[in-house]
């Protein structure tokens, strides 16, 4: 089963165990799935859920075949590392500066794209990936198998000439191997100087290095959705309260009915958004005050000045016209009137009114004449009189027009209402039947004052109405906005309630699920300091992944004789490197790792010789269903391993001065020895005069390696502490006090040596031993070949 | 006896170019050329300044007595030169061979040495 659908039955379990809700369980599993789900499931929409055991995915297994390396740091010409593609241990030995490490590296660029400590390392290092003493193509070719696949796996580097970055390397692969993420989870690579920097980095970066290996990232990715999204619903019901406080302090500021009563609206916790809706939808003539200024600010002139004035003058030229025609003599007319009518009627005859005066045609046109011209008399006073009425009208019109300043006005301007006041006073202090003359002064003189005054309160009222349209108008609007936001706001709380229920739940979720994930890491952990410390008085406790976000942190609880405290504190750097191994090498062999090698460079730096012990062991475990390959720049391990009995391929490179480098097996350190002298013993090259001491040299070593061997195992195997037995090696100067501290567990006893020999071998041992005791310093042997062949039996003798 | 010229000129050999048989072995024996190189260098040197010195067999007694001979600074400097390449033609548990680096130094070390002595003769 793949991890990621244990991690789900974990999540459903959890579900059915919590007896979470319907919609409770399908936020989570949406917030699994993805942000799309997650979006789907809260809008109430179909969302592709993860169920329960989908198809399980096949894993493959990853091993490192060999690897061939030019050009690149130490190593010049090409050489090649064999490496068995299968579970098992393999060191690869040699001296600082050997090009052993440049394996390693080679190893680890051709995997990852760039060596680690290049990425932490300044420029003047990163310049040293080439190498300086070949002008032969610069280039990695890496040979994997994948577990069950006839065809390797092959990854090329390789650099042109001017290529200054490890980066710039032209790079041939398979397109899907799909490595990356693996390699940055599991990182299959230890140095020792990666785990001293990683074990003494921030809490933080330790904790990101090992947060990849528990595989509980679709679960924190869960969370992280979660979060996101109620942070987004969050802050938008936060901006909305904090908008109501806002919105509610303007209002209350402002001057207006409408914004007191918004700001009453708003007093609540949760207002009444329909009642705001309604407030916003008002519009404002139903307010008498509002219709009053209006009115004022509608008003209009009764009449231009213009007209005032032809008003004027025609009350003066009126009466003037009517003063100047004369008074009617409307009897004297009548009378002649009736006279024409007796005439028209009787004809010519005597005069009836005086009886003497003849009444005939000529008296006729002179009567009618008369009366033509008194006709006209009145006609034209008549219309004078109709003019004068008129103008006097018209006056009478102006004079009644007035502004009242109704209630509810009393907002406009003092001055203006005064003078407003004043000059309508002044305007009706005249009425329309004073005299015309008076009166048309009074229309010339007055009307511009009243006409000011108007114009201005008509300003003020126009003023007045557009400063609350705008007061009001901003704040409507602002409190619009807040409106809809409030609606969306409300409208959320369901969603934003089942985020944060679904957060409740998903947290301990991870808090537990990160200790059960780590729990076998934390003892396999465990397990190896166990190992590894040997005589270290520090404990390690138990390993915990802590806190979240900038307070996250990897704890190593530990006691000290007893003390509890923190790992770190108290670590010498060689118990560091050994707890950074202990930490890592779980995460390195995770189960669920598709790589089934492991490199190491160099664990046993600073370690004393009884961790190196631990650490064999530990890495013989992990050798039987690991490829681990380890790269010392001693002996140490080997040793150990040899000693300890530990099946192992061992390596050693040496490096020319010219950078070509040398891979030979090495074996047991007698057996080389032994196998360097029967080579130096054939090797015609060489002189026999200078071959002759080498080869006594070596077979001196071969014996005193043996000799070693066995006082080492017998010490160590009775107790003794690695140091002691050491320094007990160490004064030992002579191959005979050696041989005796082996042979007899007394360096004193060096006289029984030669004795020991013969009696063992036959008498031909003690000459042999005695030749290699001598030979070395120039001394002839006569057959160097025959030495050899005596030394290898002694060697197993001595075994 | 083999002069010390033909040590150094066989580890020079050794170092240059890898002999039959030799792959991964040189540093250990060009270590012990060296010592041999030097040791002939000394045997030499009390042949002509003091036989009786010479034919005291403990090497260590040898270079104790050369700072009398040839002072303080060049005895003490033979000296390290010789413990360091009898370490390396002993066998160390835990010690590798001399990288090239270091036997390029040692044998240019051993050739002034080897003159030294030479023109300190009387």
């Amino acid at each position: 089963m793949s991890r990621n659908q244990a991690l789900l039955d974990v999540v459903f379990d959890r579900l059915a165990e919590t007896e979470a809700s319907d919609q409770l369980a399908e936020v989570i599993l949406g917030a699994y799935a993805g942000d799309e789900e997650l979006r789907a499931v809260l809008a109430g929409e179909d969302a592709r859920l993860p169920r329960r055991n989908d198809a399980t995915e096949v894993r493959e297994n990853v091993y490192l075949d060999r690897v061939t390396v030019a050009g690149f740091r130490g190593i010049g010409p090409k050489a090649t590392l064999h490496l068995r593609p299968q579970n098992g241990l393999t060191l690869v030995v040699g001296r600082n500066g050997s090009g052993k490490s440049s394996f390693a590296e080679a190893i680890e660029l051709a995997l990852t794209g760039d060596s680690q400590r290049w990425a932490e390392r300044n420029s003047i290092f990163r310049d040293g990936w080439r190498n300086l003493h070949t002008s032969a193509p610069c280039e990695i070719d890496l040979i994997a198998r994948l577990d069950g696949v006839a065809a390797p796996v092959r990854i090329r580097r390789s650099w042109a000439d001017d290529a200054t970055e490890p980066g710039q390397a032209q790079i041939s692969q398979p397109d899907d191997l799909g490595w990356r993420q693996p390699m940055d989870t599991y990182r299959p690579f230890l140095t020792a100087n990666d785990l001293g920097r990683l074990m003494s980095s921030r809490p933080s970066e330790l904790f990101d290095a090992m947060a990849p290996l528990l595989a509980i990232e679709p679960i924190t990715d869960a969370e992280t959705r979660l979060k996101n999204l109620r942070k987004i619903y969050d802050d938008r019901a936060k901006a909305v309260r904090a908008g109501r406080t806002a919105v509610r302090g303007a209002l209350e500021t402002v001057d207006d009915d409408r914004a007191r009563t918004a700001a009453k609206l708003l007093t609540p916790a949760r207002p009444d958004l329909d009642a705001i809706d309604q407030l916003l939808s008002n519009d404002d003539e139903t307010n008498p005050a509002i219709a009053s200024y209006r009115k004022i600010a509608a008003s209009t002139d009764p009449a231009s000045p213009e007209e005032v004035a032809a008003i004027a003058e025609r009350l003066v030229a009126s009466t003037s016209t009517l003063a100047t025609l004369p008074v009617a003599e409307n009897d004297l007319t009548r009378l002649l009137q009736m006279a024409v009518d007796h005439y028209r009627q009787h004809g010519a005859g005597t005069c009836p009114v005086c009886g003497t005066g003849q009444l005939d045609q000529d008296w006729l046109d002179t009567a009618e004449a008369k009366l033509g011209q008194a006709r006209h008399a009145a006609d034209a006073r008549r219309e004078a009189d109709e003019a004068a009425r008129s103008a006097r009208r018209d006056a009478a019109r102006l004079l009644a027009f007035t502004i009242d300043l109704p209630a509810g006005t009393e907002e406009l301007p003092a001055d203006v209402r005064d003078e407003l006041a004043t000059a309508a006073h002044g305007w009706q202090s005249v009425t329309a039947d004073a005299d015309p003359q008076l009166l048309a002064d009074h229309l010339r003189s007055s009307y511009a004052a009243l006409q000011t005054a108007t114009e201005r309160a008509r300003n003020a009222a126009a003023a007045w109405l557009r400063t609350r349209h705008d007061a009001w108008r901003e704040h409507a609007a602002d409190l619009q906005n807040w409106l809809s936001a409030a609606r969306q706001a409300r409208q959320e709380e369901e969603v934003l309630g089942l985020l944060k229920a679904a957060l409740t739940w998903i947290k301990p979720a991870i808090a537990d699920l990160r200790t059960a994930q780590l729990a076998p890491f934390a003892n396999q952990s465990q397990q190896i300091w166990e190992q590894l410390r040997q005589e270290s008085n520090v404990e390690l406790a138990g390993m915990t992944l802590d806190g979240s976000s900038t307070r996250r942190r990897v704890a190593f609880p530990a006691t000290v004789d007893g003390t509890a405290t923190s790992a770190m504190a108290v670590m010498s750097q060689g118990e560091l490197h050994a707890l950074g191994l202990a930490v890592f090498l779980p995460r390195a062999t995770a189960d669920a790792s598709p790589f089934r090698f492991l490199i190491i460079d160099d664990p046993v730096q600073s370690m004393d010789p009884s961790k190196v012990d631990g650490l064999a062991q530990v890495l013989a475990e992990l050798a039987q269903d690991r490829q681990v390959v380890v790269f010392s720049h001693d002996d140490r391990l080997p040793e150990a391993v040899r000693r300890l009995g530990i099946d192992a391929v061992i390596w050693e490179v040496t490096r020319r001065s010219n950078s070509e480098v040398e891979i030979r097996k090495n074996l047991d350190a007698a057996d080389r020895y032994l196998s360097d002298a029967r080579a130096l013993a054939k090797t015609d090259e060489i002189p026999v005069d200078l071959r002759s001491p080498l080869v006594t040299s070596c077979c001196r070593s071969a014996l005193e390696a043996v000799f070693h061997q066995r006082v080492r195992a017998v010490r160590i195997g009775r107790g003794e502490r690695h140091g002691d037995v050491e320094t007990l090696l160490n004064s030992a100067k002579t191959t005979t006090q050696v041989a005796a501290l082996a042979l007899f567990d007394d360096a004193d006893a060096g006289g029984r040596v030669f004795s020991y020999f013969n009696r063992k071998l036959g008498p031909w041992a003690g000459d042999a031993f005695r030749a290699c005791k001598e030979g070395v310093h120039g001394a002839a042997v006569a057959d160097p070949e025959r030495l050899v062949g005596q030394v290898t039996q002694m060697v197993e003798a001595v075994r | 006896m083999t002069s010390p010229q033909t040590y150094l000129d066989e580890v020079e050999r050794l170092m240059a170019a890898p002999a039959r048989g030799t792959r991964g072995l040189w540093p250990r024996a060009s270590a012990w050329l060296l010592r041999l190189a030097l040791e002939s260098a000394l045997d030499q040197y009390w042949t002509d300044t003091a036989p009786a010195v010479g034919a005291c067999r403990n090497r260590r007694s040898q270079i104790l007595m050369l700072s009398r001979y040839v002072g303080a600074t060049s005895s003490r400097r033979v000296a390290m030169l010789w413990w360091s390449l009898s370490r390396a033609g002993h066998h160390h548990s835990y010690e590798l061979a001399l990288t090239a680096g270091e036997l390029t130094h040692l044998h240019a070390e051993v050739g002034e040495v080897v003159k030294l002595l030479h023109q300190r003769r009387p």
